[in-house]
Formats: structure tokens, C-alpha cells, sequence
């Protein structure tokens, strides 16, 4: 049989287009630079243009696939420029696997099957790879318009699927109708799929920034924005502690003994007060000086003899939200090792700001004594001690009042503010809410009668207020409250250790911590533990962080080398795998439980085992489904004219005796059943004396043909 | 099987193939048809030769060939016969219809009521009249083959399923090849070949050749395979019928008859499995949804041979 004359399948037209499409979608996000996929686009047209296809079987395939695998490795790694696009892929990754889908699409194209009607299919579905590869990332507005182009095609490519294997003989009226009919369904699905792709796509694109967000906070922190974030915020009285939130980490704590020195660590501070609300805000802090771009590394107080023994914290910040650095009062040094510049204007007691993305770690150094003025204890100059004395000008004068009556007869500043923290904590008490009633809120809180319950902010505003009403300058703080253990040596900051305090001015030392919030308000009085769930998403996230952090550990080297030694042997482990369920297409398709020899003779069923493993031994199984005869015809079909014919010849000449002798009454006919047996003994023994052919072509398990 | 009946196959085969050219699957599966005593549809687009092949049977056979070509105003009366007053004797005689012939060709069945058609229902399965209350036998042997155009659809009476059944193999011919169109264009020029046909066969020899068939052993196993096949569309759920015993036992005769003309005096799983579509697919219905999801019952029978393991 000769089939080089014969005229080649072609693929669809509309399964050409999808390939295209999905080719082209490839070049598009590839931004033009994969010239591969030029070649692939004319490669798929050229089907339709030359009549040669690489048979099945052929090394020239695997040639073609390896050779393909290595140009599109090469050719992917020309990026013209760095997409930042959320994709799961990085740009170069799209393309190469981009590249390598389209170029096994091209082999499927290519290939010849014969009676295969899946050939199509196979192409729609490597043609869908290839597209989805192409598509990932959300940024590209040609998507918008390939996507429902490609879906388009899609469908008609399946549509001609399916006519290809109808039954080409049929004409009746009924089926006629009936095709009608479904060619009517199909339309309507052609519109319905482009309405909801575009319903999809619009939706999408309205959601990107959540989606974007999910992807970041499954991959990263599931994170808290808006609580984080408030914490740069201007602090504003209200009904209730804005701050204080979730159980979400903020900051992690590593150093010897864990964390030792002062729990409060200070994010940010604030000196003018109006109406409830302490400034200035971040609009009015950019334009303070100097607020300049500065080194890694601030001012540290190093070499300074006074220090003494520091201990070294090492603090990673693990929310996202907001761009302060977290530090104690007395720090001597804040060390960003790996993270990008900052903003500080120490004038202003902070805040310190950092553009970097969390995970990020910083060093702090905090000195053992904790009556060390570190780095952001600023000098007093007389200009801000006008700013940190400054009292609203419609403040109640019983409030100032009130500070004279509860600071009496102490002269130094270390007393006035002994007494004014013990007043507070003793005539108040904590409440996570309070109503402040009209007019300025801390007035309110402080003249109440009976006095009022209230959170940290009232009672840091308050101790500030009354301290600057006696002359002693202070301001407000905000930050953390670190009490939390989290392993050895470890300590753990959530969002719901946010705390409010304040700090005031002692001449002739610094700057000193005041916080007179009542101990039952402070964050270490916690009265709910940390949810099990929350501690088992916390330690999920760990173990994702410590991936992550052994990743970027990694040498571009490295991480090429994990990736292709994972990619070939992916590859390598599938082309095992098919082989593997090509070799057993025979056993595989047994039913269990059901002998196909019921009822036969042992002595035949023996030999049609033999002849089965004759079949085996010489690469063609015969499936269950088929007979002996139709499978030997096909097999005689498509061996090529050099394969010796023996095999065959000898297989059709036992097959003929076994049939007679299983189905037919040969065995009862003594002297000829005798006769047939040992002929059939010795036409496998010559089957099985001739060299095992693999390399034969193997019939596909098609559309059945008669046997002649 | 001997070699007379080898002799007699190839007699009516080169015979019907000197008319109907390049159909030898079809004339084949015919005569296989003829010799398991089953009657014939030849279902396809006008034109493509069935009245002709089903012409060419009957002049084949010595026997009494009969056409009823099928109209709306058909009576039953008109296919089985009546009796009439003969004012001549003053008694009632019985007039014999069409159907009392050795070959009936039935044309364009499906244009008649379905009155009609079940008149027809009776004598095929039968192969008796019942007439007034009387039982009338028909000439053995009584072979039917009707004809219907699948693609007309108005005034046609579709065949109902019960009768449908009683067929026991549906032919397509589909058009000839180039070849063989040229040669059928060339042979007519002088006259119609149907017109030199001559019988090759008695009506005794087909009947002997009937009783022969049914020698041909059929194995256990070989049986298995045909209720397994059938038990599988039974099973099918895109099927709102499934295949009738009266169809395995169709499915059986044939696959006795093929291997008798064959040359075999036992039956190939081959058989069968040629067999399946032409004998099974007219006999399965589709449900709604399976027919507008594009499945034909060809497909569904090869399904099943796909999935049934063949006996070795």
C-alpha cells in the first residue's frame, strides 16, 4: 500500500486559526520578541501547502520536538523589557513555555495518523495551552480583543471536530434536522460565549486591583491595609481606639532574649493639638525640613562612651500598609541592611519612613540603659520647645486649672509627671470606648463627673495636655506595645498591640516615656488569646515566607538550574509515562473479570496466549476489542514496504487454523485436529525464531474496518 | 458448506453484479439477507438503484416477484387481496394481492398510512394472510424488500419502530464511484441489462440454501459476544430503545448466513461484527437529546463494538 501518493489530512481551517491566534497572542505579550513564533505561525500555514507529514513513529518527531525545545530556550530568553505585571510567570518563563507548547503543536500538526480523527483536537487543545500561557498576565489590552477572537475560532475548530467524525454515509432527513438544529445551539453558544467573555473580561478588569491584591496576600501577607495603614495617620479622638485591630503580625522581634528594653516602640509622633485630632499630618510633615532622602544607616550615637552594652534587635516587618520604622526611644542605631532609603526628619521626633515592601528586616541597636538618649531623642531647641508647649488657645481653664491642682507643690519636672500619671490612672479607668460628648473631647474626659472610662489616646493626650498646662513640654506617640513571646528569643507585634502614649521633656536629661494608661488597657492585657486558626494561617505563612527567603537566597544559576532540571524531567517523566501506556494499550483495554477465551480448549487457549506474546513481542498488541483478523489487516496496512511481510504472512496462516479449530468443529475431526495443532505448534515456533520488529508502525485503535 | 452452495452464491452474486455495479457489499449483505429469511430495507436518496437491485433479486430467483409501489390511497385490502362477487357463479372468490409472491418488492413504503404499513406488518413477520376470518399461507419463500427515500419528508409516513424491527438488515447503497457510474452509463445505452436477467436459482434451491444456513454452528462464546453487543445497548443510556431480542436473534441468522457464504461452516467473531450496524442500527432510538447532541445509531453500535472484548 502505497501512501506517498495519497493526499495528506489537513487540519480544520478553524483549528489552523486558533493556532494562529494563540500564536499571536504569544507574540503580543512576548512584546514582539519571541521571532520563534513567527517561524511556528508559518510553519502551521505551510500544512496546507505541502503534502508530506513526519509519519508516526518517526525519529524525525522527536528530532524536530528536542531541536524545537532548544531554539525556543534559547529564543525566549531575548525580553525586551521587564514586565511588572502580576502573572504567575515571569516574562521570560511565558515565552519559553509559550514556545514550547506551540512548537509541540506544530508537531501535532504535522504528524500523520493514519484514520486518527483526533489529530484536530489534539492541535485546538495545545493551540489552548499556548493561548493561556500568552494570557498570563492581566495587563495586556490585546488580550481584549484576541480573547474573544481565539474563544471564537475555538469553537468553530471543535464544531469541525465534530463533523469529521460523523458518519460520512448519512443523509436522513432526521439527522439533517437535527444538525440544523445543533448548528442553531452552536451559534447561540458562539454569542453566549462572547457575551460572557466580555461580561468576564469587563468584570475583571473593574476587580484587577483586588484580584492583584489576593494573589499578592495568598503569595504574601494576608494583610490588614487599611488598619496598618491607619497607624500613619493623624490620631483623632473618637468614640473608640481606631487603632487597636486584628491579630495580624506586624513585626517580629529577634535578638538575645528575645526583646528586653522599653515595650513601647514608637512610630510616629505629634505635638500641635486642635478639636481632638493631633498634627501635624502627613500632607503638612512633607513640606517640614529637612526631610531629605537619607543613607541606610542614621546618625548613630557609636562611640559614644555613655552607650555601654547594646543589644541588637533584629525587627522584621512582616504587614503591609504603612511606611514607618518601628523603633524605641532610646535606639542608638537603626540599620536597614536590605532595605532602600528613608525619609526622617529628626527635628520632628520621627517618623522614620522607608518605601521598601515588607518582608523587609531592620537592625536596631537599643542600649541596655535605658536612660539613653538615642538617636530619636532629639535635642530641645527653643523652637520646638514653642511647638511642644503649645496649648490650645480655647482650652477649658479649668483643665489648666486642674494640672496646677494635681501637680501642687512638685517643682521638678520627674514629679510633675509622676503626679500627673498617677492622678490619671487612679481617677480613670480603661474602656476601649468612650463618649466624649460635644466640644473638645480630652476637656471633656478630664473635668467629667463622675470621670469617664476611656482608651490609651484620651489617656496619652491628656497626660500631655496637662503636662504642657505646668510646663513641661511633651508630645503624643504613637506605636507599638511589644509583649507578645513567640518562640525563643522572639517577640511578635500584631495590630492589636497599637498603643497611644506619650512623651515629655525632663531638663537636664531628655526625653522620658510617659504612658498613663491604666495597666488593664495596656496591650499586654490581653483577654482573648490567639485564635488556633490564626496560629495555624501564621505558621502556613512562615513556612511560605522561609520558601521564599531560601529563593531569593538563590543564584540566578541555581534557580535556572532547578527550574530546567525540573522542566526535563517533567518532560522526560511523561514521554516514560506514554510510552509506558503505549506499550500497554493491549493489556489495558482488557476488561477484568472476562476471559476471551471462555469455553475454549486449553490446549488452543495456550496457543493463543503464545501468539498474543508473539503480538506483543513484535510491538503490536492486539486490543481486546478488535479481532485478530482486523488487527492483522491494519497492521499489514500500515507497515511500510521495507518491514519483511513474514510475520504476517505466518500470523494470518495460524489465525485461519486457530479460528477453525476454536469456532469451527476442526477439533472434533481427530486426524486433521492432530494435524492442525502441531502445524499451529510450529508456525509459532517460527513466529517466534524471527527477530522482535518494535519499530513497526503501530495501528491506532481508530474507527473499525471490515475484515475482507 | 459444500460446494453447490458455493456454486449457487456465485451464480446469483455474478448475476445481480452484471446489473448493479460496484455494490458488492451491498448485493452481498442482500443475499445474506435472503438466505437468513429476513425481509430488506434499502433506505437511500432516489436514484441510487434499489428498486433496480431489489428488480434484479427477484428476476434472479425463479420464482413469482411482485411490486406494490406504496401511494397515500393505498388500502390493506390492495396488499393482502379480497374476495369479490362473481355474478357469474353467485359466489364470493378470493382475488390474491401482491404479497402472495415469492419476491415483494415494496417501493416508497413510507408513503402509505401507517394503516397500510401494518397490513404489511402481519405477512412479514408471519408469512400468512388473514383474510375474512381465513388464514391464507404465502408462497414460500417469501422475501421483502422494501424501498424508502430518507431525505423527502413531506407526505411520507415514517415507519413506526415495531415495524422497523421486523426488518432484518437496512441497506444504504450510497452513490457509485466514478468507475463504476461510467459503467453503468455505457451498459445502458443499448437497453436495460435488468432486461437480460435471467434466473439462476429456483425457489426450491433458496429454500434448501435457508434450511442450510441454519447448520452453520455458531460457538458458545461466539453467542456471548452477540448478547454482550446487545446488552450494551440496552445499556446505553442515549438510547430510548434498545435493541430487541427479535434483533439478537436477526444478528444470529445473519452472522450464520455470512459465514455460509463466506465459505465457513462456523461463525467469526468477524461476522458479527460486520454485521452489527446494517442488522442493529435501524432497531435502536435515540432520545432527544442524544439526537440533537449529533449521535447517529451507527455510531452508538460501533461504540458498543469498541467497548464489547471480541472472543478468541
Amino acid at each position: 500500500m502505497n501512501e506517498k501518493t495519497e493526499q495528506m489530512p489537513r487540519l480544520p481551517w478553524a483549528v489552523t486559526l486558533s493556532g494562529v491566534i494563540s500564536l499571536g497572542a504569544l507574540l503580543l505579550t512576548g512584546h514582539g520578541a519571541v521571532p520563534l513564533a513567527y517561524v511556528y505561525v508559518a510553519a502551521l500555514i505551510a500544512t496546507y501547502f505541502i503534502n508530506a507529514r513526519i509519519e508516526n513513529g518517526s525519529p524525525v518527531r522527536w528530532f524536530v520536538r528536542v531541536a524545537l525545545l532548544g531554539i525556543a530556550y534559547a529564543s525566549s530568553r531575548i525580553i525586551d523589557a521587564s514586565s511588572s505585571d502580576f502573572a504567575l510567570l515571569q516574562p521570560w518563563a511565558r515565552n519559553f513555555f509559550g514556545l514550547v507548547y506551540g512548537g509541540e503543536m506544530l508537531v501535532q500538526a504535522w504528524r500523520y495518523v493514519p484514520g486518527n480523527p483526533r489529530a484536530p483536537l489534539v492541535v485546538l487543545f495545545l493551540s489552548g495551552f499556548v493561548f493561556l500561557t500568552a494570557c498570563n498576565t492581566f495587563e495586556d489590552t490585546n488580550i481584549r480583543f484576541l480573547a474573544p477572537l481565539y474563544v471564537l475560532s475555538l469553537l468553530l475548530g471543535l464544531r469541525s471536530y465534530n463533523n469529521q467524525t460523523r458518519f460520512a454515509g448519512e443523509t436522513s432527513e432526521r439527522s439533517r434536522r437535527a444538525t440544523t438544529i445543533s448548528a442553531r445551539m452552536r451559534a447561540g453558544a458562539v454569542c453566549l460565549a462572547l457575551l460572557s467573555g466580555l461580561v468576564g473580561f469587563r468584570t475583571f478588569n473593574q476587580y484587577r486591583g483586588d484580584i492583584t491584591d489576593w494573589g499578592n496576600n495568598l503569595l504574601g501577607q494576608r494583610l490588614e491595609r487599611f488598619e496598618t495603614s491607619l497607624m500613619a495617620e493623624q490620631p483623632s479622638l473618637g468614640q473608640s481606639f481606631g487603632l487597636r485591630g486584628s491579630p495580624v503580625r506586624v513585626l517580629r522581634l529577634t535578638g538575645t532574649e528575645g526583646y528586653a528594653g522599653d515595650p513601647h516602640l514608637r512610630g510616629m509622633s505629634f505635638d500641635t493639638y486642635t478639636d481632638g485630632t493631633w498634627g501635624p499630618g502627613v500632607r503638612e510633615r512633607a513640606n517640614l525640613t529637612p526631610n531629605v532622602e537619607s543613607d541606610l544607616r542614621l546618625p548613630t550615637g557609636v562611640g559614644n562612651p555613655l552607650i555601654g552594652v547594646t543589644t541588637v534587635v533584629q525587627v522584621t516587618r512582616l504587614a503591609r500598609g504603612n511606611p514607618l520604622i518601628y523603633a524605641p526611644l532610646n535606639v542608638s542605631e537603626v540599620d536597614l541592611a536590605d532595605a532602600e532609603k528613608i525619609r526622617w526628619a529628626p527635628e520632628y521626633g520621627g517618623p522614620i519612613r522607608t518605601p521598601a515592601a515588607p518582608p523587609f528586616t531592620y537592625t536596631l541597636s537599643i542600649p541596655a540603659n535605658e536612660n539613653i538618649q538615642g538617636i530619636l531623642a532629639e535635642k530641645m531647641t527653643p523652637e520646638s520647645r514653642k511647638r511642644y508647649m503649645d496649648v490650645p488657645k480655647k482650652l477649658d481653664p479649668k483643665v489648666r486649672k486642674l494640672a496646677r491642682s494635681i501637680v501642687a507643690d512638685a517643682k521638678r519636672p520627674r514629679d510633675k509627671i509622676d503626679n500627673v500619671v498617677a492622678y490619671l490612672m487612679t481617677h480613670h479607668q480603661y474602656s476601649l470606648t468612650i463618649d466624649p460628648g460635644p466640644g473638645d473631647p480630652v476637656t471633656n474626659f478630664l473635668l467629667s463627673n463622675p470621670p469617664k472610662d476611656a482608651h490609651c489616646e484620651y489617656f496619652a493626650a491628656s497626660a500631655a495636655l496637662l503636662l504642657r498646662c505646668v510646663g513641661v513640654p511633651t508630645r503624643y506617640v504613637t506605636g507599638y506595645y511589644v509583649h507578645e513571646g513567640d518562640g525563643p528569643n522572639t517577640s511578635i507585634v500584631r495590630q492589636r498591640d497599637a498603643h497611644a502614649w506619650a512623651e515629655a521633656w525632663v531638663n537636664g536629661f531628655g526625653w522620658v516615656t510617659v504612658d498613663a494608661t491604666p495597666g488593664s488597657g495596656r496591650p499586654d492585657f490581653q483577654p482573648e488569646p490567639i485564635a488556633k486558626a490564626q496560629a495555624f494561617w501564621e505558621r502556613i505563612q512562615d513556612a511560605f515566607q522561609s520558601v521564599r527567603d531560601w529563593l531569593g537566597d538563590l543564584k540566578p544559576e541555581q534557580i535556572n538550574l532547578i527550574v530546567g532540571s525540573l522542566t526535563i524531567s517533567t518532560l522526560v517523566g511523561g514521554a516514560i509515562y506514554l510510552l509506558i501506556r503505549r506499550r500497554q494499550t493491549g493489556q489495558a483495554e482488557r476488561v477484568p473479570g472476562y476471559d476471551a477465551y471462555a469455553g475454549a480448549d486449553e490446549r488452543l487457549a495456550a496457543l493463543a496466549g503464545r501468539f498474543e506474546q508473539e503480538l506483543v513481542r513484535h510491538g503490536q498488541p492486539s486490543p481486546q476489542n478488535r479481532t485478530w483478523q482486523e488487527h492483522l489487516s491494519s497492521v499489514a496496512n500500515h507497515a511500510s514496504e521495507d518491514q519483511p511481510q513474514t510475520m504476517i504472512t505466518l500470523a494470518r496462516r495460524f489465525i485461519s487454523l486457530y479460528e477453525r479449530a476454536r469456532f469451527g468443529t476442526l477439533l472434533r475431526e481427530t486426524e486433521d485436529a492432530v494435524a492442525a495443532m502441531d502445524e499451529m505448534q510450529d508456525l509459532l515456533t517460527q513466529m517466534e525464531a524471527l527477530p522482535a520488529d518494535t519499530g513497526g508502525r503501530r495501528p491506532t485503535k481508530g474507527t473499525l474496518t471490515t475484515a475482507a | 458448506m459444500n460446494s453447490q452452495f458455493a456454486a449457487q452464491v456465485s451464480r446469483i452474486e455474478t448475476n445481480l453484479a452484471r446489473v448493479i455495479r460496484g455494490k458488492t457489499e451491498s448485493i452481498r449483505l442482500l443475499l445474506t439477507a435472503l438466505l437468513a429469511a429476513g425481509h430488506t430495507l434499502l433506505e437511500d436518496v432516489p436514484g441510487t438503484g434499489k428498486t433496480t437491485l431489489a428488480k434484479s433479486l427477484a428476476r434472479s430467483i425463479d420464482g413469482e416477484f411482485r411490486r406494490i409501489q406504496f401511494t397515500p390511497d393505498l388500502l390493506p385490502a390492495d396488499i393482502t387481496g379480497s374476495s369479490f362477487y362473481s355474478p357469474k357463479e353467485g359466489t364470493f372468490s378470493f382475488r390474491e394481492g401482491p404479497v402472495f409472491a415469492n419476491v415483494v418488492l415494496a417501493d416508497e413504503i413510507n408513503r402509505t398510512s401507517p394503516r397500510t404499513q401494518s397490513a404489511l406488518l402481519e405477512v412479514m413477520s408471519e408469512n400468512q394472510v388473514t383474510i375474512e376470518g381465513r388464514r391464507r399461507d404465502l408462497p414460500q419463500p417469501f422475501f421483502v424488500v422494501a424501498t424508502q427515500n430518507p431525505s423527502d419528508y413531506h407526505g411520507t409516513y415514517p415507519l413506526p419502530e415495531a415495524q422497523l424491527d421486523r426488518f432484518m438488515v437496512r441497506i444504504t447503497l450510497g452513490y457509485p464511484d466514478m468507475d463504476h457510474e461510467m459503467e453503468i452509463l455505457y451498459s445502458q445505452n443499448d437497453g436495460h441489462p435488468l432486461d437480460d436477467l435471467d434466473p439462476v436459482l429456483t425457489t426450491a434451491e433458496v429454500l434448501s440454501m435457508q434450511e442450510q444456513i441454519r447448520t452453520v454452528r455458531v460457538d458458545r462464546a461466539i453467542a456471548e459476544y452477540i448478547l454482550r453487543l446487545i446488552e450494551r445497548t440496552r445499556a446505553d443510556s442515549r438510547l430510548r430503545l434498545g435493541i430487541s431480542p427479535r434483533g439478537s436473534l436477526a444478528l444470529y441468522r445473519m452472522s450464520q448466513s455470512r459465514a455460509a457464504i463466506e465459505g465457513r461452516d462456523f461463525v467469526l467473531p468477524d461476522d458479527v461484527r460486520a454485521l452489527a450496524v446494517p442488522v442493529l442500527a435501524h432497531r435502536v432510538l435515540l432520545d432527544t437529546k442524544a439526537r440533537y447532541g449529533g449521535a447517529l445509531p451507527q455510531t452508538i453500535i460501533e461504540e458498543a463494538m469498541d467497548k464489547t472484548p471480541v472472543p478468541r
